[in-house]
């Protein structure tokens, strides 16, 4: 599987926003202290759905859009069976 | 007490959805999830703690106008805080802590005593009126 900005060049590094529930206790001074923090969200079906559904994988160099590729040899896979197709004949 | 459940009357513990950013670095293992990690700064963290600061704070100045009507329940619920012990969403400051804001002095009052120092800002301050225009210059 690869990951490609779709604005730059980068495929290494990338942000995915996700909803999680956070559990606080308000201390008597007023501030505010994590308990807990739970996630909502599945961060594979949000990178499964990226380019469906919704864009929230983006670029952390330009926050461009990202692009998933989940199979980048399937283009190998045909062109080698297209060559071995023509050998054949 | 800065909030209070009106179903059980916790005033201490709540829960708060807020969106974190999480790193995404793909490798030859598969997907590496992490934290943002900045120059000696990490993101995420700042990211739960600023947004779980704004939406108390947002709560805090709002007060009862933060609730609306859930015609379901048939009740007044905010969208932000729940209670961490009864998950009601009924969360409100309470409203004891409301009093009127007694400052000092009036704002007329202020103002006069003011004056003097926006005498002299005014004439500290650039008015572009007073500059002659200048030709264009290519």
């Amino acid at each position: 599987m690869q990951i490609r900005c779709q604005s730059c060049t980068n495929h290494k590094d990338f942000l995915m926003p996700l909803w999680v529930r956070a559990t606080f206790k308000i201390n008597e001074d007023g501030t505010l202290s994590i308990l807990h923090t739970k996630q909502l969200e599945s961060i594979e079906e949000k990178i499964v759905d990226q380019g469906k559904t919704n864009f929230e994988l983006t670029c952390q160099d330009c926050s461009g859009d990202a692009k998933v590729i989940f199979n980048e040899y399937a283009k190998l896979d045909t062109q080698s069976n297209e060559k071995q197709a023509l050998e054949g004949l | 007490m800065t909030f209070l459940c009106a179903e059980c009357g916790n005033y201490t513990y709540f829960e708060c959805d807020v969106q974190v950013y999480r790193s995404v670095n793909p490798g030859p293992e598969g997907l590496l999830i992490d934290d943002v990690l900045l120059e000696d700064f990490n993101y995420s963290d700042s990211n739960v703690r600023d947004e779980l600061k704004d939406n108390v704070d947002y709560l805090l100045k709002q007060g009862a106008e933060a609730m609306y009507f859930d015609s379901y329940s048939g009740r007044y619920e905010n969208s932000l805080i729940s209670c961490a012990r009864c998950e009601s969403k009924r969360i409100t400051p309470p409203y004891s802590e409301w009093t009127p804001k007694k400052n000092p002095k009036s704002l007329e009052q202020e103002l006069m005593d003011n004056k003097e120092e926006f005498k002299q800002l005014r004439k500290e301050k650039n008015y572009y009126a007073n500059t002659l225009p200048v030709l264009y210059k290519p």
